[in-house]
């Protein structure tokens, strides 16, 4: 069986409503959604916003992410730290929770990006499948990242309230948001079916 | 050009699926999703698209969060935390905050209605229909009040010992609201809208010329 892509049968498919249009219609008249047969400078893109996030992911995690005032006394909280206080508070689950998504999930999708931009550079026909089942991973999972800062919003405006303490934003939550935004960003920019393009097809291209 | 589809993911031709209601259509080559099994589902969109408005609006009215200071009772509403970081000269992060949290989550529902109210019960679309509906899907990824939610439960762990904190109506609406955003766009088959969307687009055109 000979397996062909809409692109390859001269229509384009619009990435918003699935509707196919002829190959030289710019713009999709089901949702007005400009099209291109493919994103435009996908790899690029996805590759500017993980350069974007990786810098960013430094203050993320070496600022503290905010500040706590007791009395005349000042400590200063990196997200790690926060990790480390409530594992020893004994909120082992929260701790792990808060673990996985402010320091392995972005992580994690950093590198499955940049293996994706990579393989479809270079080693175009293997594992297409499992490299799919990545790429939707990624789109799942990169919004819970942003827990750690709600979790700061809530504190800083408990805390204000009244009481003893007084918590103040650190310069890390603001990176921390921007490294979930420019992952996002990177995740939206790939365009899954590079993965999939000139596999299985009559003239295979290398 | 209407006798096939292409799979989103990687593009691959197939022959659009027959809507039954117990079955999910999958795409051969690399298994994404292309229609989910449902029963009348855009309906259930707009029902819970609709209880969703109403909870929003409960929400804003009623203390969140109820905080008992050295026998002082402070009230922290829905919209404190976006508006203290504000104060704290977080103006952009504050912005994002109360986007991410309630401005994009309540437009979701908000334009849900006014996209199903009308597809299915007037067979037409409002104005800007099909713009809207474009920028709906576009966008609904940046809504994140159930990651919100699950901030507030790590906040109340957090400080539990420090302090007496309970939740208020306000909390109990918005859990309720993020249950019916979710549910509403779970029930949202993108495959299924947009083929109303055109079904509808050509029995209008078909209305104009006859
Ligand atoms: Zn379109
Ligand atoms: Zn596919």
């Amino acid at each position: 069986m000979l397996v062909k892509t809409a692109l390859e049968a001269g229509y384009i498919t619009c990435q918003t409503c699935g509707k196919l249009s002829a190959i030289d219609v710019v713009k999709c008249p089901l949702c007005y959604r400009n099209l291109a047969p493919r994103q435009l400078k996908s790899l690029q893109n996805t590759l500017a916003w993980l350069c974007t996030a990786i810098l960013l992911y430094l203050p993320a995690n070496f600022l503290p992410i905010m500040f706590t005032q007791q009395f005349s006394q000042y400590y200063s909280a990196t997200i790690v730290g926060g990790v480390i206080d409530l594992w020893q508070q004994q909120a082992y689950f929260i701790a792990i929770v808060i673990f996985m998504a402010s320091i392995v999930v972005p992580i994690i999708k950093i590198v499955i990006l940049l293996w994706l931009v990579v393989s479809v550079k270079y080693y175009r026909e293997h594992h297409q499948k499992q490299r799919s089942i990545m790429y939707r991973l990624t789109e799942i999972v990169g919004r819970w990242s942003m827990i750690d800062v709600f979790v700061v919003a809530i504190l800083v405006a408990l805390f204000q309230l009244g009481g003893v303490i007084t918590i103040i934003p650190g310069p890390a939550a603001l990176a921390f948001a921007g490294v979930v935004a420019t992952t996002m960003f990177a995740a939206k920019s790939f365009d899954s079916r590079l993965i999939w393009d000139h596999v299985n097809t009559e003239g295979k291209q290398h | 050009m209407d006798d096939k589809i292409a799979c989103l993911e990687c593009d691959l031709l197939i022959a659009p699926p027959i809507l039954n209601a117990k079955q999910s259509a999958y795409c051969p080559r690399c298994h994404a999703l292309i229609t989910a099994k449902s029963y009348n589902n855009l309906q259930y969109s707009l029902a819970f698209a609709l209880s969703g408005l109403l909870l929003m609006l409960v929400a804003n009215f009623f203390p969140f969060l109820i905080f008992d200071s050295q026998g002082q009772i402070l009230n922290m509403n829905l919209w404190q935390s976006a508006w203290t970081l504000y104060q704290y000269e977080e103006h952009f992060l504050a912005f994002l905050t109360a986007v991410f949290i309630i401005g994009l989550p309540f437009l979701l529902c908000f334009t849900l209605v006014y996209l199903l109210f009308p597809m299915i019960f007037l067979r037409k679309l409002w104005f800007s229909g099909q713009t809207v509906a474009r920028v709906f899907f576009e966008v609904r990824i940046w809504s994140m009040s159930e990651v919100f939610l699950l901030g507030v439960l790590v906040s109340l762990t957090k400080i539990m010992t420090m302090a007496d904190v309970r939740v208020g109506i306000s909390f109990w609406a918005y859990v309720l609201f993020v249950f019916c955003l979710s549910a509403a766009l779970a029930n949202l088959d993108r495959y299924r809208f947009w083929h109303y969307t055109q079904r509808i687009i050509n029995l209008q055109r078909g209305h104009h010329v006859s």
